[in-house]
């Protein structure tokens, strides 16, 4: 028997038992994800109920979410504030927490485990405890405050300083970006340091030019995938959105995040259509958000190799 | 001689078929739901001590009879101690019919609609939101029960109106039948603070005029910021969208339903009535002190308990908890919601809810569902559950047990005197489009309330939003 024909026989069973092996997977797949994903994007050119067969709408839904739909600009723009303030705030406390975790101090582990704590609460027992630190009355927010003769604003009562009270809770749950940072500043040369001691480089100057470009590529990581989180931002204002499902955005709608107003769509008002084509005009935003995002890391990120 | 190992592929191979003996051996697997707690408004329905209920009567013969040996599954909205006591009744039925019950309470809609959406139901549900219920049944999920009501001979007559009114679709099926009634608009007051206020604390408000001027006594500013309300207009369930225009001789919807009304001068009425408030303590301040109040009712911290509300409006479940708080001396009154002083035909009339209970389509044992609506429809039956639950039995003469059987006597006098004497309405609308209005309502509701927009041209644009969908959703169905 010839060499090549033996190799292709090899191929060939190596090929057959890698298939089956991620069958499961392959299986998982299609029937969990790409069926429902081809199943809303037919969907969002329909009118759909529960189980009224799908009525074809053409643009229609599109059409009425991009030009009439006065809850959709509003959800868009509170997301898009979110994004804007959240995302970069919370990526430089995290990097800024990740600076002072790796000072070798005593009792830098109790700190490290003390800080990454938050992140381990459950988004809605996390809610719940802000919803009482941030009370208006009785918060101890409010109560620090008053020691300086202020009074703390209605938070989650107000539509000005609701949004702003997210973005507090979410800076308490930076973690996980701590971590990736922690690991990536493991990975910065010591040699670099000393090179720039030598030639009389301050901490500042340390900082901005040797640590910022090394940990680049994962500031480049967190950045896309906050954006991706902070886009379908749910939990938070659902808990805080209070009687009624949470699905409202209050106070006033400033909490109407673009994943609630399409949650609404499909589950309160029942048309899954019209939330399907929200799903997918989310989609193609976040797609080119990151494109552009990826497009301009060359611009801010470093790589060694 | 070195061991013989098996080769690391043929391992693997082994392994593989073995896993995939193992998962098809195990498919499929029986379907068990988790339930899920959310928080949620749901009003709570906590109870009073459960006293004697006098046996229950014997059953109305059934003309279609449950399938015995199939199993009725059984999907209500409650959780904790209220689903127990439910629990104990649907056990009580079992035991009578022979037929087995899977209970599980589920807190969550989205899981209710992705098992009617997947063909597979529940045998009967119940939810404290008629609105979803009316948006469920005009989907076409959800079966008529007038077949069943015909074909067992159940006597409509025998249940207050409001909860027959809570499962009907526009007078085209009856697709809910009440669980338990409850009003929610009980003007709730503080003696204490009252007397403390310089006021009679036995005589509260009768219309609204003398409730804003009570308020205002009653209310203390300092450093510009309340410290007490005399009277929280949006706090509790006055913040309903069809409470105040109820309050005020209107309605937001129009008799037959198919218009939205909320351009309704009795609306607008109320609506300047709440505004009244933010303009005189200013929307900030009003924003900040609703946010800090307690919203727990079974806690000693709610407002009403406290003082810190020297009237509310709120459910008729409330006197169940004051008997269970022991941390403070609670000592508060109960009332007909006001009335505006040149509408005198107004008084007495109260907001109530339903939980309805509702059979899918594609129930795999609707005949079952319906037999324990009959069960738990049987005034003993019902009293004995309500009783505990504290919400009222939705059958007229379950309702007399119960009240015969209430030792509290604030909880008496809603039962005796705001059930029977009441203009009892109901506060939510079986509608297509009842969500969407409920959430449109609120939005227009708080540009007028808190930043002082025209009432009138605001209920008017909300008109114009809403009565578009409604007609659309109405030919949609033939309507």
């Amino acid at each position: 028997m010839r060499l090549s024909t033996l190799k292709s026989r090899q191929a060939r069973r190596e090929l057959k038992w890698g298939l089956i092996f991620i069958t499961p997977w392959i299986v998982g797949f299609l029937l969990f994800n790409l069926y429902p994903t081809l199943a809303s994007f037919y969907y969002s050119f329909t009118d759909k109920g529960l189980i009224r067969p799908p009525e074809s709408v053409g643009l229609d839904n599109y059409v009425r979410l991009l030009t009439r739909d006065k809850q959709f600009v509003k959800s868009i723009s509170n997301t898009l504030y979110m994004v804007v303030v959240a995302v970069p705030l919370g990526t430089v406390f995290a990097f800024i927490t990740a600076l002072l975790l790796n000072m070798k101090v005593r009792g830098q582990a109790v700190y490290r485990t003390i800080y990454y704590l938050p992140t381990v609460v459950p988004a809605v027992a996390g809610t719940l405890l802000w919803l009482w630190i941030l009370n208006p009355q009785y918060g101890i927010i409010n109560y620090a405050l008053s020691f300086f003769g202020l009074r703390s604003p209605a938070w989650f009562g107000s539509p000005v300083w609701a949004r702003p009270a997210v973005v507090m809770m979410g800076l308490w749950a930076v973690g996980t970006s701590t971590v990736l940072y922690l690991a990536a500043l493991q990975g910065v040369p010591q040699e670099m340091y000393e090179a720039a001691t030598l030639d009389g480089a301050g901490w500042l100057a340390r900082t901005l030019s040797i640590t910022i470009p090394m940990v680049s590529p994962v500031t480049l990581f967190i950045a896309i995938t906050s954006v991706i989180g902070t886009f379908q931002i749910f939990t938070q204002a659902y808990i805080i959105g209070g009687s009624g499902g949470g699905t409202t955005g209050n106070p006033r709608e400033s909490l109407l995040f673009y994943a609630i107003y399409l949650y609404r769509q499909g589950f309160v008002y029942l048309k899954m259509g019209y939330a399907s084509a929200m799903a997918w005009i989310l989609f193609l935003i976040i797609m080119v958000v990151t494109i552009v995002l990826m497009r301009s890391s060359a611009r801010f990120t470093y790589y060694e190799s | 001689m070195a061991t013989k190992w098996i080769s690391r592929r043929a391992f693997l191979k082994g392994a593989v078929l073995g896993g995939a003996g193992l998962i098809l051996t195990a498919c499929p697997a029986p379907a068990t739901v988790a339930p899920v707690v959310q928080p949620t408004a749901v009003p709570p329905t906590m109870a009073p001590e459960a006293t004697a209920v006098p046996p229950a009567e014997a059953p109305a013969p059934t003309a279609a009879p449950a399938a015995e040996g199939k199993t009725m599954v059984f999907w209500p909205e409650w959780g904790g101690k209220d689903a127990d006591i439910l629990k104990a009744q649907v056990d009580k039925w079992s035991e009578k019919t022979g037929i087995a019950n899977e209970f599980l309470p589920i807190r969550d809609h989205t899981r209710m609609i992705a098992s009617m959406s997947a063909g597979n139901p529940p045998d009967l549900l119940m939810t404290w939101d008629a609105n979803a219920v009316g948006q469920w049944g005009f989907e076409g999920v959800l079966k008529d029960l007038q077949p069943y009501i015909d074909a067992t001979g159940f006597d409509m007559k025998a249940l207050f109106p409001i909860g027959i009114a809570s499962g009907n679709l526009m007078g085209i099926k009856q697709i809910g039948l009440p669980l338990t009634n409850y009003i929610c608009t009980v003007l709730y007051y503080n003696k204490d603070a009252f007397t403390a206020g310089g006021q009679d604390p036995e005589k509260p408000p009768e219309t609204w005029e003398e409730l804003w001027d009570l308020s205002e006594k009653l209310t203390v500013v300092e450093g510009g910021q309340i410290k007490k309300m005399g009277y929280g207009p949006l706090t509790g369930q006055v913040g309903h969208p069809t409470v105040y225009a109820y309050a005020f001789g209107g309605s937001i919807w129009s008799d037959d339903r198919r218009k939205v009304t909320p351009d309704d001068e009795a609306n607008i009425e109320g609506l300047k009535f709440v505004r009244q408030y933010y303009e005189k303590y200013t929307t900030a301040e009003m924003q900040r002190w609703a946010t800090s109040l307690g919203t727990e009712a079974d806690a000693p911290t709610y407002p009403i308990y406290t003082g810190t509300m020297g009237m509310m409006v709120d459910g008729e479940w409330l006197p169940a908890y004051v008997d269970k708080i022991t941390d403070i001396k609670i000592n508060i009154g109960g009332a007909y919601l006001p009335h505006p002083a040149a509408k005198p035909e107004v008084k007495g009339t109260m907001g109530a809810n339903t939980n309805p209970m509702v059979i899918p389509t594609q129930a795999k044992n609707p005949d079952a569902g319906f037999d324990f609506i009959k069960f738990i429809s049987e005034p003993a039956n019902s009293a004995e559950m309500c009783l505990i639950v504290g919400n009222a039995s939705p059958v007229v003469e379950g309702l007399k047990l119960q009240i015969a059987q209430t030792p509290q006597p604030l909880y008496k006098w809603v039962l005796e005197v705001a059930w029977a004497e009441g203009q009892v309405k109901p506060l939510t609308i079986n509608s297509p489009v009842g969500s969407m209005y409920n959430d449109a309502y609120d939005r227009y509701k708080l540009e007028v309330i808190e930043d002082g927009r025209d009432a009138v041209e605001a209920m008017t644009a909300l008109k114009e939003e809403i009565q578009p969908e409604l007609d659309a959703a109405l030919a949609k169905m033939g309507i």
